[in-house]
């Protein structure tokens, strides 16, 4: 099953009545639609209302998604005029931003055109999970921090991570899941934290 | 039970897997919680920023108060034969009235619901409609030898 | 509120003439028999009017005894359990209860009766076309009343391998539904984990109906005149809901195998004003007997209840 057929899958349960397969969608694709989004919305809590706000378009219009196109371009093309429209009811113009998402995680050089983008606490909580998965990264032993790498940062397929590794497909399967695991035990407590704080 | 979850994110399993993989993910917090960490774990890990924006409860709870949504089952991409389901599409407008097309054999079905119509079922209560709650409490079309036990907060029971 | 669908038939459904109608009943008998008793999982749709709920259903049984849970998907948060013969209805408050219970009151696929043989005597079963429901062949079948006007006409598509009923609509005289119900997706093996029948909801058990002992006035009561076809399936002294300090009331439930309707006996100075609400298919219908109050509520058409209450007679018993 394709990435593209697991959004698929998921778009048809909800189209089925399961509104949770949503919830699914919604924590895979919200921090890719909203750096979409920061390229047209300056302000950090306005982004966020935004891609609340075509989460919800996109739910009451799923009914009519056919599949042509794959779900996150579908998903993208919606946050875009949700964002237009959010604009142009405020009276204000889009301001792009093409380098906003750097490749290395950072904040980039934000410049004169959005001075709230990242609130000082929204930055910090970014850089803090930036920083405890790197570290935890660093800290798997080679071969689980290889297979995660290779999925992860270089897209390899399970098969392709097997062939690079020479181990049989279900290792890579059994280290990359354990890689995920030993990251996301040093990253629970950051983001309890952060539950709790609710920024 | 994890491990699984892993794989369905990575398309390492098969339709079945996944399938179920998919329902236990909806109906078990545990594994829904995991989905989302490893979620932002790859995020993270390809960079990018915006970590920290986490729309999921509000999206959850707007969700709670929105028609649910029902479309044609169907292939992906979509055939080009006529959908022989019946579909619940809650955009077409047939005001207060849900449209319901039956046992035609070759064209297409559809259940049509004004979206703003659609809604859950809200109960009535005792004090509005004591024979219908009556009615319904006693009326089930389980056999007659069932034993019915009927649930209240423990707070209310304390209270009477 | 008046609920109505909008039935558009683009075909005529004229019912196919049947060899042998014993070889359809028994069909329909061993379809009762598995919505009962089929292991599945999956969800449906419920759809009364313009309101629609979505339920996810998990069934196993186990050397004859049934576990089965239903959740509400949508709407107010509800579970319905059957395991053996209790039926559970839980849920976080009590409005929510008060919607399990609604929700209890039909528990599809399991609507037609254990013995299929008593809706010979009020309905004529035909079959009519094929159709395809959750991704599965089924064959419809139809149950009219012989009494035209009088019950709602049925209709089930049962499943063509297994007869396991995929969809279930009832329809007015007009032939318009006024309730749905239809699965959207099925599993028909057991489901993998073991079906819990513990309620999620940390909730204490009462009765629901706190029946009291029969005692002079309406209960020396003997009912005359109810329809043929319809047989008393419980008699109880009650409380009414809602109104613990009122004296008891006589309630009887018949039922003809699909129609079924309460019957409220109570001193006319006692009873409530008469109710004009109407639940999707339900209707109430009122009638005075001297010093009594005939109150009746079920799932039959307006003119069928109006009907039954007019026939209805109150005998002293000797």
């Amino acid at each position: 099953m394709s990435d593209r057929e697991l959004d698929q899958q998921l778009v048809e349960r909800v189209q089925r009545g399961e509104k949770r397969a949503f919830d699914l969608l919604v924590s895979k694709y919200q921090r890719r639609l909203g750096r979409l989004l920061s390229r047209f919305i300056k302000d950090s809590a306005d982004i966020e209302d935004v891609t609340q706000e075509a989460f919800i378009k996109a739910y009451r219009a799923l009914p009519s998604f056919r599949g042509e196109s794959a779900f996150y371009t579908w998903l993208y093309r919606i946050g875009i005029n949700t964002a237009k429209n959010f604009l142009s009811a405020n009276g204000r113009r889009p301001v792009f931003k093409a380098g906003v998402e750097d490749e290395d995680g950072e904040v980039a050089d934000l410049g004169d055109q959005m001075p709230d983008y990242h609130t000082p606490e929204a930055d910090m909580m970014n850089r803090q999970i930036v920083e405890t998965v790197n570290q935890a990264v660093n800290a798997l032993p080679e071969e689980l921090r290889t297979a995660i790498t290779l999925r992860e940062m270089d897209g390899l397929s399970y098969e392709e991570i097997a062939q690079v590794m020479d181990c049989p497909i279900g290792t890579v399967r059994s280290r990359i899941f354990r890689a995920r695991e030993a990251i996301a035990t040093q990253l629970r407590p950051l983001l309890d934290t952060a539950k709790d704080k609710r920024w | 039970m994890k491990e699984n979850i892993s794989a369905l994110m990575d398309d390492a399993l098969d339709d079945a897997a996944a399938h179920a993989a998919i329902t236990d993910l909806q109906a078990d917090k545990t594994l829904k919680d995991s989905w989302d960490t490893y979620q932002l774990i790859g995020d993270a890990m390809r960079g990018g920023g915006g970590l920290a924006l986490d729309v999921r409860r509000e999206v959850s709870e707007r969700l709670r108060d929105e028609p649910t949504v029902l479309a044609p089952a169907r292939r992906w991409p979509l055939p080009a034969r006529k959908l022989r389901h019946y579909a619940l599409a809650a955009s077409l407008a047939c005001a207060a009235v849900v449209g319901w097309m039956g046992w035609q054999q070759d064209e297409s079905e559809m259940v049509v619901a004004k979206a703003s119509e659609a809604q859950v079922f809200s109960p009535v209560t005792a004090v509005e409609a004591p024979y219908l709650l009556a009615h319904q409490e006693m009326a089930g079309t389980i056999d007659s030898s069932q034993r019915r036990v009927a649930y209240v907060p423990a707070r209310d029971k304390a209270a009477h | 509120m008046q609920f109505r669908f909008c039935v558009f038939l683009g075909v005529l459904l004229a019912p196919l003439v049947q060899a042998s109608p014993d070889d359809d009943w028994a069909l329909l008998g061993k379809a009762a028999q598995v919505a009962r008793q089929q292991a599945l999982s999956g969800s449906y749709l419920h759809q009364i009017g313009s309101a629609s709920e979505t339920f996810r259903i998990q069934r196993t049984v186990s050397k004859g005894k049934v576990r089965e849970r239903r959740v509400s998907l949508d709407g107010l948060p509800r579970e319905i359990i059957r395991h053996g013969d209790v039926l559970i209805t839980s849920a976080p408050d009590e409005h929510s209860l008060l919607a399990a219970k609604i929700s209890s009151a039909k528990l599809f696929p399991a609507i037609l009766p254990d013995n299929v043989a008593m809706l010979a005597d009020g309905y004529a079963l035909s079959r009519l076309g094929s159709d395809r429901v959750a991704s599965r062949e089924c064959q419809w079948w139809q149950l009219k009343s012989l009494e035209a006007g009088q019950r709602y006409t049925q209709r089930v598509c049962l499943d063509k391998a297994s007869h396991l009923p995929l969809k279930w609509v009832t329809l007015n005289a007009q032939q318009d539904a006024v309730e749905l119900f239809s699965f959207i997706e099925l599993d028909d093996r057991a489901p993998r984990a073991k079906v819990s029948v513990q309620p999620v909801y940390p909730l204490s058990s009462a009765s629901s109906a706190s029946a009291v002992k029969a005692e002079e006035g309406v209960g020396s009561l003997e009912i005359k005149g109810i329809p043929p076809g319809f047989r008393l399936l419980r008699s109880v002294m009650r409380k009414m809901p809602g109104n613990d300090g009122a004296p008891p009331v006589q309630h009887r439930v018949y039922s003809d195998g699909l129609a079924v309707f309460s019957l409220f006996v109570e001193y006319a100075k006692d009873a409530k004003p008469a109710p004009h609400l109407t639940h999707g298919p339900i209707s109430v219908a009122t009638d005075n007997e001297g010093e009594y109050r005939l109150t009746l509520v079920g799932d039959l058409p307006d003119a069928g209840l109006q009907s039954i209450a007019r026939h209805l007679r109150l005998v002293k018993k000797s």
